[in-house]
């Protein structure tokens, strides 16, 4: 009906006795046009420089060159999006975009605008686990469900297709088995075991323990794992060599939890190739149950003369002993189809049986999918599941929670802790790297989550930037003039330390940083005046000490910022005397909402109120003036 | 999303003066010191429709001050101290875009990025002295225009008695004039609910008569010191019977010397706590009064903020070696007494010394030598150090800036003062702003500190 390697015949040799094909119209034309050099000669069987420069870079290149230049091509998008497009720098403030979007500054946001020509988590969307785990863990629709379904209906075609074509992790799995893997031997593992089917027992753990709102996917998802090890590895050496080196904050154990993790992935590559693919990925696991769907698939005809050259070159090890298919490992990415030499092996429509060659000869010896490992791997997602919620959890009822500041627009904290997908994207896009990643201070749920260090740096305000990358919705995407008014927390003055309010000194930089922000949520009150002897103030004396108002303040922590950069580094204080605080009344997340039509409610309250206190402690008349003045 | 409402706006303007023919892109300058720019659709004799960003607004001509016509300037209605000023002036250290000080107004709110600083003090108009009782009455006896779109909000904790004497310690939250003091003044978000809080317990206090003079000596000094609306304050300050040198200050703003100066005369010597009467004296241009005034000051005990008066008129009358030798006696003087005093001093004195370095650079000053550049300096103001930052570019000054303060109360001063520096192109000869003179000083001594740093 359909064939899907139709480039093949023009890479692979010609059958032995066979004629060569005569070139199609494009060889054709192809021939004339360039060097002859180039090409091969089928008389002479000489391979042409194209096909010995091919050779030269490797079997897998030479044999199914089209799927090697797919997966450079996704590869280099992966890091343009990466370290192009979530690299917020390139900001220009001021810039005529600005001037015309008014006075409220946004480089931050309109550079990001322009630059995200296609999704900057475009590779995040596309891993299926990431959008189905956080759904089933949060109950709730997650946009880019809509992306995981069409990269699973395009792999009604390409079954597996995303691993073989598309997963940076997987081209990055393929550079590393290639310049190390290959070279070390000592590691390699002979036979296969139970844990052939490892992806799938994960898998179900993953998705059982979603069910009962515990989100594990964060840890194992491809691209979450890709994104988070270059983040924490390249991110901050990009920081680093552009930015300077003070402006890399302080590692913590997430940190190295994720880059060790990301190392052990690659290093599985010592134990077999793809061994991470092929056995662990629960990202690829998906596309393997989804293969049931397939509608293509590779077969082999009875033409096979059982040279196990293909099963040799498979980088997926998906060829069984009697060289058929183990079709829910296959990533279609035909390189058996160049290397054979009779021509056998077809990519062609699942229900093709013409001409096939028996199977189970020689016996296969597959290992069975394990009913018992099915349920070790529920009762280790119980475990976990239980473990979660009463020992390493976030224990978000008790009293003395620690509850993070989250970015502007995040949902409520449970469901924060399961639609966040762990991914570090919104790390990689913040400017001034205002968000960081939690260690343990929430338990294991916590991990990886972002929240706002503001001793670090403050919110910017002309950005929103966090939830544009968010490939889950844990952070709503909002538009400047939202975030703006999105209430992330509350600043809070401590009395006993702030430089005025302790008689201390005069300071007034987080009055001044919020109002240079915009803001304008912290005013002023004279403490510590004195009298003089008729008990009238005296001029000029006491302090001007910051009040916060909590009708304004967004609690973007640019003022925790600045009082910790120039009063606690000065070592006049311990730490900020305004610290931004999260909590039930101190910020304002919701599943489905608009900040502007909340704050607008709000508005209308506090004039309703308003209005009531003048209609109870009002004069009569306007006021101005009493009667008797007039 | 943004850009292609600017090039809506664009398309709108281009039509507009296209269709309309008649129509001109203009920049309105309102008698309150708003600045409004955009395409005048239709001048006539009741005022301008404007359109503003894609927004039609109508403006009143005895609302626009000038507006640019066709490059040239034309004066609509001349500016009146009469007028108060817009509602509380933003912050000095606001340099983006701030939301309204006041709730949402029916007329509607020019763009927040052409808002400038309220008017400056200097005169404009004179009147004679029926105009000014005329104003003073029709001010003072009608409510201000900010009235109805202000509030009356207050902490439930105040005790509504307002003595006269408050009872117990210093308590903000239960002492009406405490509560002034440390909340109201010192954030002019407040300040309207403030004046309206005083305004409510004057309605209270009809039947004593001791509680209501002070509650109308309160309003005058608000409504002088925050509001710069002078009318109201001389009605005031007169009703509660205090002719003092504040209400001087008014008539002299209002145009009418006259009356200033009978009522100084009245007064006679200074006796006030920074020689307001004699700094009076030498706004108005009566040098040789203000110095024997601070003669007879500096016999009367004060000498200090005598001499630092007669400096500062002097400096003001351009006499800089005498005002040199003025400042020279003040920091000659030898401290003494009580602790108000040992403030007042040690701010006297800085305020001297500060006067005398400006002076230094006022001499050598020539600002077509001054290097393009921005320029950074200090000097000493209410409470410690104002500091200045001036840009100059071609022999021009394009930009000053008052980055860091630690100034009080009376924002007003430091746009007024930055304002009058860029309009003047000068350092010399600046209006102090009445209600914080120390601070106006202050800011033009800095600039010119960081003017001359910059000369070749």
């Amino acid at each position: 009906m359909f064939r899907l390697d139709f480039f093949l015949p023009f890479l692979a040799r010609p059958r032995k006795g066979e004629a060569p094909r005569a070139p199609g119209r494009l060889a054709r034309v192809a021939r004339v046009v360039l060097p002859a050099a180039l090409f091969s000669d089928p008389a002479a069987a000489k391979p042409g420089l194209v096909r010995r420069a091919l050779k030269k870079i490797g079997p897998i290149t030479a044999y199914s060159p089209l799927r090697r230049a797919v997966q450079a091509l996704c590869f280099v998008l992966f890091l343009v999006l990466f370290f192009h497009v979530c690299w917020p720098y390139s900001a220009q403030p001021g810039g005529k975009l600005e001037l015309d979007s008014g006075a409220w500054p946004a480089h931050y946001a309109i550079d990001l605008d322009a630059k995200e020509w296609t999704e900057a988590e475009l590779f995040l969307v596309l891993d299926p686990l990431v959008a189905l785990s956080t759904a089933v863990a949060a109950k709730a629709w997650v946009w880019s469900l809509a992306w995981a379904g069409g990269i699973l209906l395009i792999c009604v075609l390409f079954p597996r297709g995303f691993c073989g074509y598309l997963c940076p992790l997987g081209t990055l799995i393929d550079f590393f088995d290639w310049a190390i893997g290959n070279r070390v031997q000592r590691f390699k593992i002979e036979g296969d075991g139970w844990w052939v089917h490892f992806k799938y027992y994960l898998l179900a753990g993953i998705f059982l323990a979603g069910f009962f709102g515990v989100l594990l996917s964060g840890i194992f998802a491809a691209i979450p794992v890709i994104t988070r090890g270059f983040l924490f590895i390249f991110g901050l050496l990009q920081m680093g060599l552009l930015r300077g080196w003070h402006q890399v904050p302080p590692l913590n154990a997430g940190h190295y939890v994720s880059i060790a993790l990301f190392l052990g992935v690659l290093g599985l590559g010592l134990l077999r190739k793809r061994f991470w693919c092929r056995y662990v990925c629960p990202s690829g696991a998906v596309f393997s149950v989804f293969n049931r769907f397939r509608a293509s698939e590779r077969k082999v005809e009875s033409s096979c003369i059982h040279c196990d050259k293909c099963i040799e070159v498979c980088p997926f090890d998906a060829i069984k002993a009697d060289f058929t298919t183990r079709t829910p490992d296959c990533t279609l990415c035909q390189t058996c189809g160049g290397v054979c030499p009779t021509h056998s092996i077809k990519f062609v429509e699942r229900w093709n049986v013409q001409d096939l060659k028996p199977q189970n000869d020689p016996p296969t010896m597959e290992v069975p999918l394990s009913r018992r490992n099915f349920l070790y791997g529920a009762l280790g997602s119980l475990a976990a599941v239980s473990g979660m919620r009463n020992v390493f959890g976030a224990d978000l009822g008790s009293s003395n929670a620690f509850l993070p500041v989250r970015p502007p627009g995040s949902v409520p904290e449970p469901e924060f802790l399961q639609l966040c997908i762990r991914c570090g994207e919104c790390f990689k896009a913040c400017p001034n790297n205002v968000l960081q990643p939690l260690g343990f201070e929430q338990g294991l749920e916590g991990l990886w989550t972002p929240q706002v260090v503001a001793d670090w740096s403050g919110c910017e305000t002309s950005c929103n930037n966090c939830g544009q990358v968010c490939p889950t919705g844990a952070i709503h995407a909002l538009s400047l003039e939202e975030k703006k008014v999105a209430r992330m927390g509350l600043a809070i003055v401590n009395r006993e330390t702030c430089l005025p309010w302790a008689g201390k000194e005069a300071c007034q930089l987080c009055f001044d940083e919020c109002n240079a922000a915009g803001y304008r949520a912290i005013e002023f009150q004279n403490v510590g005046t004195q009298v003089d002897e008729e008990g009238l103030p005296i001029d000029g004396s006491g302090f001007l000490a910051p009040v916060v108002k909590p009708e304004l303040c967004v609690g973007c922590g640019l003022c925790q910022s600045r009082c910790h950069h120039a009063v606690v580094q000065l070592k006049k204080l311990e730490e900020s005397a305004i610290v931004v605080e999260a909590g039930a009344g101190k910020e304002d997340r919701f599943m489905q909402g608009n900040y502007l039509e909340l704050r607008a409610q709000e508005a209308a309250e506090r004039r309703r109120k308003q209005e009531e206190f003048e209609k109870a402690h009002g004069a009569a008349g306007d006021g101005y003036l009493p009667e008797f003045l007039k | 999303m943004r850009s292609s409402v600017s090039s809506r706006t664009l398309l709108a303007a281009a039509l507009l003066a296209c269709c309309a023919g008649s129509a001109w892109s203009a920049e309105l300058v309102l008698t309150n010191g708003i600045r409004v720019k955009g395409t005048i659709a239709k001048e006539d004799a009741n005022g301008f429709d404007v359109d503003v960003g894609g927004a039609q607004m109508h403006f009143d001509r005895a609302k626009v001050y000038t507006v640019s016509d066709q490059g040239k300037v034309r004066v609509i209605t001349p500016k009146e101290v009469a007028v108060p000023p817009p509602p509380p002036p933003p912050p000095p250290t606001a340099t983006k875009a701030e939301p309204p000080a006041t709730p949402a107004k029916s007329e509607p709110p020019p763009p927040a990025q052409t808002q400038t600083a309220p008017p400056s003090a200097t005169k404009t108009v004179t009147r004679t002295r029926a105009e000014v009782e005329a104003l003073i009455k029709k001010e003072g006896t009608s409510k201000p225009p900010w009235w109805d779109q202000s509030r009356l909000n207050y902490p439930q904790s105040l005790d509504m008695t307002w003595p006269l004497k408050p009872n117990g310690g210093w308590n903000n939250q239960v002492n009406v004039g405490q509560y002034i003091w440390d909340i109201v003044n010192p954030n002019p978000d407040r300040w309207l609910e403030g004046l309206r809080l005083v305004h409510h317990l004057m309605q209270t206090h009809a039947n004593d008569a001791e509680l209501l003079k002070r509650d109308l000596r309160t309003l005058g000094s608000m409504y002088h010191n925050l509001m710069e609306d002078y009318p109201r304050a001389a009605w005031f300050w007169r009703n509660a019977g205090a002719n003092h040198e504040g209400v001087a200050d008014c008539y002299w703003k209002m145009g009418c010397k006259e009356m200033a100066v009978e009522l100084l005369k009245q007064l006679g010597n200074d006796d006030t706590r920074h020689g307001t009467i004699i700094k009076l004296w030498a706004d108005m241009g009566e040098l040789d009064t203000a110095l024997r005034l601070a003669e007879a000051k500096a016999k009367d005990g004060r000498p200090e903020v005598a001499y630092l008066a007669a400096g500062e008129a002097c400096r003001k009358a351009g006499q800089f070696k005498r005002a040199l030798d003025f400042f020279q006696r003040v920091l000659a003087v030898q401290q003494n007494d009580t602790q108000t005093r040992q403030n007042d001093f040690k701010q006297t004195y800085e305020r001297a010394k500060a006067s005398i370095e400006a002076i230094q650079v006022y001499e050598m000053l020539d600002l077509a030598k001054v290097r393009d550049g921005t320029y950074s300096s200090d000097s000493y103001g209410y409470s410690g150090q104002v500091f200045v930052d001036v840009t100059v570019q071609r022999g021009k000054i394009t930009d000053v800036k008052v980055p860091r303060h630690t100034e009080r109360q009376f924002y007003g001063a430091l746009d007024n003062t930055t304002k009058q520096i860029l309009d003047k192109q000068s350092v010399k000869d600046i209006d102090t702003f009445s209600s914080a003179t120390i601070t106006s000083e202050a800011i033009v001594n800095a600039a010119a500190k960081a003017l001359a740093s910059g000369m070749k």
